[in-house]
């Protein structure tokens, strides 16, 4: 039997909607989370932040706690490894500060203690000596020749020689002569674009409930999008081996990206192998917003010429991202974002990586990707406006197709962009007509999507139901798409089948669940081990049958005699052979490790309706139309179901969200009083449209679809907005204020 | 030998022109090649790349298969969220 290639294209669950396996968990308030547990003798830890955004630490003097019977244990830098090197090094500067307070929130110190009160107590105790330094939280600031060094030595070798130390990343990409391309145009156009950082927005704090005892056993119970690079980061920061780290991810009430990172899990082991008890963390509101990553802010030029009929000739870009106070900003993955969805002649985009005094920057859905369509879709509504074109089919004159040699580099293989461009033009919404004051927007966006290590494994119950172990966090309904596969693949109910995310003790390393790697690559693993299981299921039948492997074969849920030659067998059920597996040869297992690739590219086109207040500058989105390629979509409510919350959250973004400084460098709106995430009025019906191009590299077409739909949002509503408001919007977010300064600028 | 693309931040290092002529039968053994021809590129490469084979984008694995006539772009490592 042949189990390697999967021809099936015609789904009997695949495709369909049943019902969620963690809805009734989540709907009673029984799921648990990160902050749900408890262990006997816990202790709840605290950590002491810096109140400066750039400080030498002189001192730290923990003496007032050291006959206070309150606390048990109090843990700095002192207590971590202190020969890391490169990544590892920055997480461990970034989870706790050595010679220098880097951003307001840095962390200090920490302190375990019997109750959270008594914690909060003691960090009032520490006494810590600063001497504030100058400091900078603007990208553009950071890059001048005078301004303020946060560390020395940190630029990849990539970057120029003689760029200011802030300066960490360069990127350049692109191909042709884009000068002899703008001589071609009929209009150039540039513009200079700025977004200020925007945070993930989960509602779940990061929480964990650790331990560690002195020999450097751990155990750790923490909401992460990755637990098994929590017990390597852990492993690393503590001086520990990461098999002797076991973590179990709880449920996880949002990360889209923010919980890649770890911040909290080593402090709380350091505490616990102090205290020689198990040690709680959860991050205030205040916390996760001064020291959890942010994504970037940015300041962009783009410059394009076009002809008047539309085409394209050439293109420019230069992207500066800052990354808090280290290394990483995504700014290589804005460059390489900004044109790809346009087949270009002549193209040449640049990345910066800056470091300022803000807090590490971390993944966020398509990290790069938004604020560069952002600048890039702009500029072709820009376009639109001065020549009279039509804004889908000037997307269309230049849309990447198979073979199209992207601006990155490669040639696209099997793409969708111009299918979502066509179901966006014959959408309903693209042809209602625009009502006096809104202003209509489209863009489109692009995101490359990951495969990663991946291993899991399928159990058979005696019962005949299954058992998948996966080792990625369910962060959008991969238990019920994994489930669906198995219940395609074996023949049985999607209701047999029951999907576990396994600790790091049970399964091989598995890569954190982004990238929208989980349905790709977990999805693969899991076709994979339900191929290898049926493998096994004929092998048991030939042996009961006392047949070779070749005279048995697989159809719908059964193993049967491959003809007359065969005998005369009655096929056998899954259900039959694991009735008597047990005497038949033991258990029977699928099993799947790999790192695939090819999780192909994906595209999506967005149409919104806002309109602005004049008056007052506020900005109401009357409707949202989302268009994506999917690839294939396993479970059609929770692709639906990514689609509006790529949306949502850019609504945010486009509309209200930022990190305010002030003059001193500190956050001045930690808390979602003042830092305002879209509520559920301020939202519209967001409508879906699922595209089905198919991918290539996966068995049943599958593309990633968490990060894409968060690319287009904020160019598209820019674009209503400025239509609406009169004016073209350059920054983010699109703040009423904003708005209505901007609209006074434009009236001199 | 495969045809080697480099981004251009990277193809600033060395002098020759792309495509650069790199001979590996796998990602692993080319990036290896590479950084023995042009040891400029060493720091860089360790740093973290990913690539592209025949228009197959491959972000981690070293295993995967690079052909003779193979066409190969190489760009920073990048990562999603």
């Amino acid at each position: 039997m042949a189990f390697d290639n999967v021809s099936a294209k015609s789904f009997k669950v695949v495709g369909t909607r049943p019902e969620r396996p963690d809805g009734i968990e989540k709907v009673t308030g029984q799921a648990r989370f990160g902050a749900d547990a408890y262990l006997p003798g816990m202790l709840h830890g605290a950590i002491l932040r810096s109140p400066h955004a750039h400080a030498k630490i002189l001192s730290i003097d923990i003496s007032a706690l050291e006959n206070d019977k309150s606390v048990k244990a109090v843990v700095t830098r002192n207590d971590f490894e202190c020969n890391l090197t490169g990544e590892d090094w920055n997480i461990l500067e970034n989870i706790m500060a050595g010679e220098k307070a880097l951003y307001d929130g840095h962390a200090i110190a920490a302190v375990a203690c019997s109750s959270l009160l008594e914690a909060k107590d003691a960090l009032k105790k520490i006494i810590v000596q600063y001497e504030i330094l100058p400091h900078v939280t603007d990208v553009e600031e950071a890059m001048k020749e005078n301004a303020p060094v946060i560390r020395e030595g940190s630029a990849r070798s990539s970057v120029p020689k003689g760029m200011h130390p802030n300066i960490v990343g360069y990127h350049e990409s692109g191909h042709g002569d884009v000068e002899a391309g703008f001589k071609e145009a009929d209009l150039i156009l540039e513009e200079n674009f700025r977004t200020e950082a925007a945070h993930q927005g989960y509602i779940e704090p990061h929480a964990c409930l650790a331990t560690m005892m002195p020999d450097g056993k751990g155990e750790v119970w923490c909401c992460t999008q990755g637990h098994f690079n929590v017990a390597k980061v852990c492993a690393k920061l503590l001086g520990s081996d990461a098999s002797q780290i076991r973590v179990t991810a709880s449920e996880i009430g949002g990360g889209f990206g923010g919980k890649t990172a770890v911040f909290i899990e080593p402090v709380a082991l350091a505490l616990s192998k102090k205290a020689t008890h198990p040690v709680k963390i959860v991050m205030s509101r205040n916390e996760i917003f001064r020291a959890t990553g942010p994504t970037s802010s940015t300041s962009m030029h783009v410059k394009i010429g076009m002809k008047k009929n539309g085409k394209i000739t050439a293109a420019e870009g230069t992207f500066k991202l800052q990354g808090g106070a280290f290394p990483g900003s995504p700014m290589a993955e804005s460059a390489m974002c900004a044109f790809a969805p346009y087949e270009l002649d002549n193209v040449r985009s640049v990345g910066w990586d800056v470091m300022c005094n803000r807090p590490k920057q971390a993944a966020y859905r398509a990290p790069g990707s938004p604020m560069a369509a952002f600048a890039v879709e702009s500029i072709i509504d820009e376009f639109c406006k001065r020549l009279k074109l039509d804004p889908i089919e000037v997307r269309l004159i230049n849309a990447v197709t198979e073979g199209s040699k992207s601006s990155y580099g490669p040639k696209f293989q099997r793409i969708g962009l111009v299918e979502t461009l066509e179901a966006a033009k014959s959408h309903p919404h693209y042809a209602a007509p625009i009502e006096r004051g809104v202003g209509r927007g489209i863009s489109c966006g692009f995101w490359f999507n990951f495969g990663g290590e991946t291993c899991v494994s399928l159990a058979l119950s005696e019962d005949g139901t299954a058992s998948l172990s996966v080792g990625t966090p369910d962060i959008g309904g991969s238990r019920a798409s994994m489930s669906q596969i198995v219940s395609e693949e074996l023949n049985i109910p999607y209701e047999k089948v029951r999907a576990t995310v396994a600790d790091t003790a049970t399964l091989g390393y598995n890569e954190i669940s982004h990238g929208s790697r989980v349905t790709f690559a977990t999805g693969l693993a899991t076709i994979k081990a339900a191929q290898d299981m049926k493998k096994k299921l004929c092998l048991r039948a030939a042996k009961v049958w006392g047949l070779d492997e070749e005279a048995v074969y697989w159809e719908e849920g059964y193993v049967k005699p491959a003809g007359p030659n065969a005998g005369d067998h009655e096929p056998l059920s899954i259900a039959d052979i694991a009735k008597t597996m047990g005497r038949t040869g033991g258990p029977i297992v699928g099993h799947y490790e790999a790192s695939p690739e090819g999780a192909g590219v994906s595209f999506a086109t967005h149409i919104v309706d806002a309109k602005v207040d004049k008056e007052t500058g506020f900005t109401s989105i009357e409707r949202y139309t989302v268009i994506q390629d999917a690839g294939k979509a396993i479970h059609p409510s929770y692709v639906e179901g990514q689609f509006q919350g790529g949306a949502a959250q850019g609504i945010g973004w486009a509309l209200n969200e930022e990190y305010i400084y002030d003059k001193k460098g500190i956050l001045q709106n930690a808390g979602f009083l003042d830092y305002r995430i879209p509520v559920a009025s301020d939202l519209p019906k967001i409508d879906t449209e699922i595209i089905e191009v198919p991918n290539p590299g996966h068995p049943y077409g599958v593309r990633g679809v968490g990060e894409t739909s968060i690319c287009p949002p904020l160019a598209a509503i820019a674009n209503a907005v400025s239509s609406s408001a009169g004016i073209r919007m350059k920054q983010l977010p699109m703040s009423p204020p904003k708005i209505l300064e901007a609209m006074d600028d434009n009236n001199g | 030998m495969a045809d080697v693309y480099l981004w251009a931040g990277a193809k600033r290092l060395i002098e020759d022109e792309s495509p650069l002529n790199i001979s590996g039968k796998t990602v692993g053994e080319l990036l290896q090649n590479l950084v023995v021809k042009y040891p400029n590129l060493k720091n860089i490469v360790r740093e973290g790349v990913s690539c592209s084979v025949d228009d197959k984008l491959v972000f981690n694995s070293s295993t995967e298969t690079v052909f003779e006539n193979s066409e190969v772009y190489i760009f920073e490592r990048i990562s999603g969220g």
